[in-house]
């Protein structure tokens, strides 16, 4: 049989959940050792037809050709044992174990057929950590690391496993500037190498910079198949969305006043780990001030420190208007007006298991207070979600309905909807935009600018640095519990920002 | 329009889940007796005479109604918070004990009597249930494995207090024969029916379950509760005091269990003897879990149980069953009523249309 | 006061101490692997009244505890699948589930104790063969530990090998690492090619079989006799070993082991006329303080850990 060029083949796959088609007739075709991208929205269908090669979704019609030959895999093992590995948007790590376990597990070296050979396992590794230029901790337990470090020691796990072509989902979304250019410089040596890469991504730039070829899905279906070096990135945005992709907000211009909220010396200990060290910022009212930086530098404990949650230590002051709060409630701290929007809206916004008034009117019942203090009064929580769900146009069947029906980005409407309707003195916001579509970050986006116009200090928390960029008046980068100051609004590019972010000097962020 | 129709899918989806448990039970129960050579259909009936058939035998079933409702619902406001409570037990002891020596010790008006008893015997439940709590918040001590340890230490503990300290130590290890003197009557609850055993205790329980589920329906106290037990981070994010709502959780359902135990010493016992229950707070845990903390609910189940209780004695005078087969049949409902049937149905529907794409 | 003292460290406690440990380090040992599989159980107590039955009963019949304490594990076995298809299949509640089993094994045996032997309460039977006791030479030099370890039944040994051999199944096999991968994340040992659900049965019908033998060795050695509730909270035990081991079979044996010796002190100290109760309370109250114990030594260990991670973030920058 002769040598066919291309490794991987998609022929009219196609797949539907119930009404829902997710996957449209798709036609794929991808060459031994090139890198392809196939970029689109979210809920284009990208992960859905990922998952069909790997085989944790089985393809309701169409065929999968691997190296010319047909294939149906019976489990993902097969898939892997078939040479192709994927590296998840979620890592597969156990966090208690140490790197060497993580890469081996499921694939062990054993000695007398029954132990473990950890040595024979190391000694793999560590041969293709040689071959690939990766560098890993092998003993290191891998809730210690850094994700950067995380995606490699995936990467390696796919290696060995006998990966020919790897599949990264959307693997530079955890990453900073410099973390993506490492990331790019190792996938340019495995194509070198021979083996053949796909990435899924909705980051456009990143796809000029890779891939050698791109296939756009747009509603499930394939709505174009280009080289990088013959469209425009607007050509390829409007492939992919139909319309200009590249998000801008519309800043309004609004009145910055006195200071709403006053950091002095705030410092936070977890654990005996110094958290936050020694920060000072002022928020004024009518002003974004966005906090940049890579995940766990420290941005939660300053929310946590902000709204009630975290403790602080002993010298530190938080101010709100004129009145020292570090030692008052998180509820106290509602009552004077403080709104909190938390990163993980579903573990922390919501109580998903609820109805939608249920969560609507979380905060309510003390920062206004019913017109009973006791009783619940019914009606007035009822009007109050029905407004929140009409001016955020949260789409739901009804007050309630259980919140785990609605999507990701209605629920953060609804959430942003009561924390604005409550809060006018200050809210603070960590990732508002994180995981939901374009529309609705839109309109997160411009109710945020909005309520800043009229006269609320924002203090925006994101691990998206066009976000902070786009949003902000002035913009701090967290490094490691510190704050840096990193200019007003498009004063410093994004690369300059990047740079504060890692301080150009951390080792665990850089490809060696 | 659109609440009632959510509340009857609901209401639906239990009621297959019960009926499903409820035919299955009869089929294994039937099964169960006929293995040890009697007629079910003869054993069946039985119970529900001994349940209903006269009104003596209805205010036994009363009787017996009585520390299932309240021993569910100190579990189901446990669990509603997500607190596991599971020395309600232990809380009974104390309460009862607290009650048992009120009781007798103390000479008050009649009704005063009865109250502060039982006011006693709630407090003592829940200061009983304090252990547990602050060891959670001061040391993160889970207390689903230290109620339990505080459950047999109660046991032994009440046990102890008993024969030492009230009777002197003359007591033998028979722990029939230890036991506090008599209560006097005033601080006995009346009866309900004349010649059973039903005080009027099945109507403080009912009282409380009525009072439990109005609560939790309209106070924001009760919203925030139901907050706290559905999703914790959600509750603390948005100012709700967690560790403090999870303390008055705690107290609360260990006032309720310590309530039964003072009811049973009140309205039924009149003076407490050591390991006077078994695996009262399993009832307890079992109901709570079968109604789905749904306090009217638990009435509802609490009276089944009662029922079963009360037929089974009159079952095993009837024929040669022993009374425990009863006891085997209601572990086998809440095993099938444990069932998720939704998640099977789907799950079968989901086999099914692989298995036709497959063919 | 003294001679308490003395007493509560004298090898005849000790002895006792190796005697009683065997079903709860067994029971315990066996807890690990559901523990480390990340599946909720608590019905230890059921299972090992179940097998204390079954062994009393299978021991009566063949006059062999061998066989007596197999039929034991094949029971507790079954009793383990019904849990297991209640709980993956059906996906019940699995604390409900195990109160339930809990509740139903005391009225099943006590009802069994009934209908089969026809008594209330207890059996006692000199036909319930006991296992017999095993008397190894070379410790009869040994004048302490000879007291302490020599001339106990079997299943006293065996013991020591399954802590030891779980130890090693679970540290230093591929099953191991995969059944604390599926614990430890489900997704992430699917990825790996792992059957959660093959991993998840096989580590509960390790526990069941583990359970069933410890609950077998409670009526036969020595007592002859089944009485109704006789496990009377040693499952507890086992549950409260496992949750301080955290599932490393070595740590929870040594805690097994130590509520054993507490549970041991009951006949020595009723010697210097303590009032039984109390004494009875002693290894539920050292569950409590062992309990508390663990947990201030995790929180320490956690911010030396953490102050470590730090550090080493330093010396890579």
């Amino acid at each position: 049989m002769a040598e066919t060029d291309y490794v991987l083949e998609l022929k009219n796959i196609r797949k539907t959940f119930g009404a829902l088609v997710a996957n449209d007739d798709i036609n794929l075709r991808v060459r031994r050792g090139s890198v392809h991208a196939i970029i689109g929205e979210n809920g284009a269908g990208k992960s859905t037809l990922m998952n069909m090669i790997t085989d944790i979704y089985e393809p309701d019609g169409g065929e999968i050709l691997l190296n010319g030959e047909k294939v149906r895999f019976k489990d993902p093992m097969d898939a892997t044992r078939h040479g192709i590995g994927m590296v998840y948007q979620e890592f597969m790590v156990f966090g208690d174990l140490p790197v060497l376990d993580n890469i081996m597990m499921g694939f062990e070296e054993k000695r007398w057929g029954i132990f473990l050979n950890r040595k024979k396992a190391r000694m793999r590794i560590e041969e293709i950590c040689r071959d690939y230029h990766f560098q890993l901790p092998l003993d290191a337990r891998a809730d210690t690391l850094p994700v950067a470090v995380l995606q490699q020691v995936e990467i390696v796990k796919v290696l060995y496993r006998g990966a020919d072509i790897l599949i990264l989902d959307e693997p530079t979304s955890v990453l900073t500037p410099q973390g993506i250019q490492g990331l790019f410089e190792a996938i340019r040596f495995l194509k070198a190498i021979g083996k053949t890469i796909l990435i899924i991504t909705h980051k456009l730039r990143e796809v000029f910079e890779v891939a050698d070829e791109i296939t756009v899905l747009k509603n499930g279906k394939v709505t174009g198949h280009v080289l990088p070096d013959e469209v425009t990135e607007e050509q390829l945005a409007n492939l992919m969305v139909g319309r200009e992709v590249i998000l801008q907000a519309h800043k309004i211009k609004s009145e910055i006043k006195s200071p709403v909220l006053e950091l002095q010396d705030l410092s936070v200990k977890e654990n005996g780990v110094q958290r936050l060290k020694n920060l000072n910022l002022k928020v004024r009212s009518g002003e974004i001030v966005g906090i940049a930086g890579i995940a766990g530098s420290g941005q939660q404990q300053l929310a946590g420190a902000v709204v009630g949650l975290t403790r602080v230590e002993k010298e530190s002051r938080i101010r709100i208007g004129e009145i020292e709060v570090q030692d008052k409630s998180v509820r106290e701290r509602k009552k004077m007006g403080v709104g909190y929007i938390p990163q993980d809206r579903m573990g922390e916004g919501v109580n998903k298991a609820g109805s939608v008034w249920e969560s609507a009117v979380m905060g309510y019942q003390t920062v206004h207070g019913y017109r009973r203090k006791y009783l619940l009064d019914r009606k007035q929580a009822e009007d109050f979600t029905n407004r929140i769900i009409r001016e955020y146009s949260v789409k739901t069947k009804g007050i309630h309905e259980k919140v785990i029906n609605l999507s990701g980005g209605n629920i953060q409407k609804l959430v942003v909807g009561r924390e604005i309707s409550l809060c006018d003195k200050l809210l603070v916001i960590e990732d508002p935009t994180r995981g939901i579509d374009v529309g609705a970050i839109e309109f997160i986006w411009e109710k945020i600018l909005r309520i800043a116009a009229a006269g609320t200090a924002i203090l925006l928390i994101s691990h998206e640095l066009n976000e902070v960029m786009q949003l902000s008046d002035r913009i701090f980068v967290m490094y490691n519990g510190t704050l840096e100051y990193a200019g007003t609004h498009g004063e410093l590019k994004e690369e300059e920002i990047g740079l504060l972010m890692t301080r150009g000097g951390d080792a665990d962020e850089k490809k060696a | 329009m659109r609440k009632k129709l959510e509340i009857n899918e609901e209401a639906k989806s239990n009621l297959i889940r019960y009926a499903a448990a409820l035919l299955a039970v009869l089929l294994i129960g039937a099964v169960l007796i006929a293995v040890q050579g009697e007629n079910p259909g003869k054993a069946f009936s039985e119970i529900i005479k001994g349940a209903f058939g006269s009104k003596i035998n209805i205010g036994n079933t009363l009787r017996h109604t009585m520390p299932c409702i309240l021993t569910a619902i100190a579990a189901a406001v446990a669990f509603k918070s997500g607190v596991n409570n599971l020395g309600l037990e232990g809380q009974i002891y104390f309460g009862a004990l607290t009650a048992a020596v009120l009781g007798y010790a103390f000479k008050l008006p009649p009704g005063v009597h009865v109250i502060v008893c039982l006011l006693a015997s709630g407090v003592a439940g829940m200061l009983y249930a304090l252990l547990p709590a602050m060891l959670k918040l001061v040391f993160q001590v889970d207390e689903l494995i230290s109620t339990l340890m505080f459950n047999f230490i109660a046991v032994l503990l009440t046990e102890y207090i008993t024969m030492w300290w009230i009777m002197g130590g003359r007591g033998s290890d028979g722990s029939n024969a230890i036991s506090t003197p008599p209560m006097a009557a005033s601080a006995r609850l009346p009866g309900l029916i004349q010649g059973s055993s039903a005080s009027l205790g099945v109507v403080l329980a009912f009282l409380v379950a009525v009072l439990v589920y109005l609560f939790y329906r309209y106070t924001v106290k009760g919203y925030e509760l139901k907050q706290v037990g559905e999703n914790i981070r959600f509750a603390r994010a948005y100012g709700i005091p967690v560790a403090r709502t999870f303390l008055g959780i705690f107290l609360m359902s260990g006032f309720i269990s310590g309530l039964c135990g003072g009811i049973e010493m009140s309205g039924s016992y009149g003076s407490f003897t050591a390991k006077f229950i078994t695996n009262m707070g399993w009832d307890g845990i079992l109901i709570a879990y079968i109604a789905k903390q749904n306090p009217i609910a638990i009435v509802v189940v609490s009276f089944l149980w009662g029922a079963l209780r009360a037929g089974s004695l009159q079952m095993e005078r009837m024929t040669s069953l022993n009374k425990l087969t009863v006891n085997i049949i209601q572990m086998l409902f809440v095993l099938f009523a444990a069932i998720d049937y939704k998640a099977l149905l789907d799950h079968m529907r989901q086999k099914h249309i692989r298995s036709r794409e497959a063919g | 006061m003294q001679e308490i003292l003395l007493a509560v460290i004298s090898p005849v406690v000790f002895a006792g101490a190796v005697r009683i440990a065997a079903p709860l380090v067994i029971g315990s040992v066996g807890g690990c692997f559901t523990e480390k599989s990340g599946t909720f159980v608590l019905a230890y107590e059921c299972f090992m009244l179940i097998s204390a039955f079954f062994a009393t009963w299978g021991s009566y019949v063949t006059g062999s505890a061998v066989l007596g304490a197999l039929i034991a594990v094949m029971v507790s076995i079954l009793v383990g699948i019904l849990f297991g298809i209640l709980v993956f299949r059906f996906q019940a509640n699995g604390m409900i589930v195990s109160i339930a089993l809990i509740y139903g094994a005391w009225a099943v045996t006590t009802l069994l104790l009934v209908s089969i032997f026809q008594v209330r309460g207890s059996f006692i039977s000199p036909d319930i063969i006991s296992f017999q006791t095993i008397s190894i030479p070379f410790l009869n030099q040994v004048p302490v530990l000879n007291d302490v370890l020599n001339n106990k039944i079997g299943p006293v040994y065996l013991a020591f090998l399954l802590t030891g051999a779980a130890y090693v199944v679970m540290y230093k096999t591929p099953f191991g690492l995969r059944l604390r991968g599926v614990g430890m994340n489900a997704t992430a040992a699917q990825t790996a090619g792992t059957n959660i659900r093959r991993y998840k049965w096989t580590a509960l019908i390790i526990m069941c079989a583990c359970c069933g033998l410890g609950g077998a060795i409670i009526p036969l050695s020595g007592v002859s006799m089944f009485t109704e509730n006789m496990t009377s909270g040693r499952g507890f035990l086992c549950l409260a070993a496992v949750l301080v081991g955290g599932g490393n079979p070595i740590k929870t044996s040594i805690v097994a082991f130590l509520f054993a010796y507490t549970d041991a002190l009951y006949l020595t100290l009723t010697s210097f006329g303590l009032p039984t109760q109390l004494l009875s309370c002693i290894p539920y109250v050292a569950v409590i303080f062992v309990l508390i114990v663990s947990k201030l030594r995790a929180r320490r260990k956690a911010a030396l850990g953490a102050g470590r991670l730090k550090w080493r973030k330093k010396v890579t920058a």
